[in-house]
């Protein structure tokens, strides 16, 4: 399968992504996000695909959010986007999350997904990171929430981050829009990004980690990252009982170092 | 609007409220929850900045029982569960300046707050169980803005445990350090920064941010988008990416909606 706005490559059991619209600094649009829902079922069925590495083309940005340009101008014809009419139509989206298609998690890819921070990230690119399971970025790069300096709504890109960084993060980041930018060393030690890493090192690193977890048996690992994920879907009690049926059933519960 | 324990002054979108007090009396309870109403019916103001006076930020009640919640000789506990931000059900943000200590039940400020700074002379501390009662309401607000080891450790802790500016940004509970003499110019800079933005969207925001605070990650996905696409109605929502297009500054809808708590 050939895409226009995604670059997929596989080798050794690892998947990478790569968005690929660096003159518009992999920004999201019509055709990206319907390919994005095409590559994560393909991911998900692909069973030599063990692991996925995220990344964006291009020096400059990571992923810039919602094509915010296409958006406009269709907006300015008086017409709407193939996003709007994804939302809209079949069913309500808060009933049918592959209405927010661009993230992995939300189309059951429970290989486990290193993302690889390549430049700046903003808006719906926050969705990625916080659909990860390992964040890797580059040094000298920064994070924002533009969404309401544009009129719009965080409203999964927050969710996505929420557990993963003290909540009080999540205002400061949201209300403020573009006057605000999260430092990717504050963003360290918060503990958005577990690694910072020079440009020439990033991939190297993101691939170091994901050989080592394609090496690992398939279906445990699978089993181990659906338990993690769980504890963020659901509360104590019910991760109690989930990963007790999970450790009878001989899975073990902690990641192995990585 | 004038009150006696408290300041108000509404300043273009921006209002300041003032804590006179060290300690949240009856009174204190009253006039907050009085004001709080105010800014959250006054269309013109988008953002509050919450501070205290001198070197202190908010010590607490000053009667211990009130933070049980009893409903006391002049219904303090209804009282009570109104002057709280979110008990207001405002969800225009409110900026905290901590400009001092803030201790007991002024750490219910912090927990329900949009956006902290505070001075490099804050501290934050949990006393109460030096003197036998529950920090039950500010450990609750405050489980998600601090690990848990140290949020146990503020709590167990009593008098000798507390958290100093630099310590709590670095855990997260406060998001910007600022020197004590230009902290409320920073926190109106700050507000005014978000009164900039489309009013409705960071309305929505903050709604599906604490309405979803309560909630796992997709319950809190389906409320967020659930918020999120009422939204998509305003006019906003298109005006935005059309003067994002055009390269021009948008114009909101100045107010509109401003008093719904969706």
């Amino acid at each position: 399968m050939s895409f226009e706005t995604l670059l997929l490559s596989r080798q050794d059991g690892v998947a990478t992504v790569t968005l690929n619209r660096p003159e518009r600094l992999n920004a999201l649009n019509g055709p990206m996000h319907k390919e994005l829902f095409q590559v994560w079922q393909e991911i998900r069925a692909d069973d030599t695909v063990r692991v996925v590495i995220l990344t964006g083309a291009g020096d400059r940005a990571f992923c810039s959010g919602a094509d915010m340009k296409e958006r406009g101008e269709a907006y300015a014809r008086g017409g709407t986007i193939e996003r709007d009419r994804v939302n809209n139509t079949l069913v309500p989206r808060h009933l049918d999350l592959s209405g927010f298609p661009h993230q992995h998690s939300h189309h059951d890819v429970w290989k486990p997904l290193i993302c690889a921070v390549n430049g700046i990230c903003a808006g719906g690119g926050n969705a990625f990171v916080g659909d990860s399971d390992v964040v890797l970025a580059i040094e000298g790069i920064y994070f924002m929430e533009p969404h309401v300096s544009v009129g719009m709504v965080p409203a999964g890109e927050m969710q996505s981050f929420a557990g993963r960084v003290p909540w009080g993060i999540l205002p400061w980041l949201a209300y403020l829009g573009r006057y605000n930018r999260l430092p990717v060393e504050r963003a360290h030690q918060l503990g958005l990004v577990q690694e910072v890493l020079p440009r020439d090192r990033l991939m190297e690193r993101a691939r170091e980690i994901a050989t080592r977890l394609a090496s690992l048996d398939p279906v445990q690992l699978q089993r181990r990252k659906a338990l993690l994920w769980q504890s963020r879907f659901h509360r104590l009690r019910d991760n109690l009982d989930f990963g007790a049926a999970l450790a009878r059933s001989g899975a073990g519960i902690v990641l192995n170092d990585v | 609007m004038t009150f006696e324990t408290i300041g108000y002054q509404p300043v273009g979108a921006v209002v300041t409220i003032t804590l006179k007090e060290q300690r949240l009396s009856p009174s204190v309870h009253r006039e907050l929850y009085q004001a709080w109403k105010a800014f959250r019916y006054d269309p013109a103001l988008q953002v509050a900045v919450l501070t205290g006076s001198g070197a202190v930020f908010c010590l607490g009640d000053s009667d211990p029982a009130y933070s049980l919640g009893r409903p006391g000789p002049e219904a303090l506990g209804w009282w009570y569960e109104h002057y709280r931000v979110r008990e207001s059900n405002v969800w225009k943000p409110v900026v905290l300046a901590v400009n001092g200590d803030c201790a007991a039940s002024g750490m219910t400020f912090v927990g329900q707050a949009d956006l902290v700074l505070c001075s490099d002379q804050a501290t934050f501390s949990l006393p109460q169980v030096a003197d036998g009662e529950v920090p039950w309401r500010e450990v609750a607000y405050l489980a998600d803005r601090l690990p848990l080891p140290a949020l146990s450790r503020l709590a167990l802790g009593g008098r000798r445990a507390s958290l100093s500016a630099s310590r709590a940004q670095a855990l997260g509970l406060v998001q910007e350090v600022v020197p004590a003499t230009d902290l409320v110019d920073r926190a109106t800079a700050r507000a005014e920064a978000i009164a900039a933005q489309s009013g409705d969207s960071v309305r929505a925001a903050a709604a599906c941010l604490h309405l979803s605070r309560d909630l796992g990650y997709l319950d809190g996905l389906m409320m967020a988008f659930s918020v999120s696409d009422r939204y998509q109605a305003g006019r906003d929502s298109r005006e935005g990416p059309i003067a994002f297009a055009e390269k021009r500054r948008a114009e909101w809808s100045a107010g509109e909606g401003a008093a719904s708590s969706t």
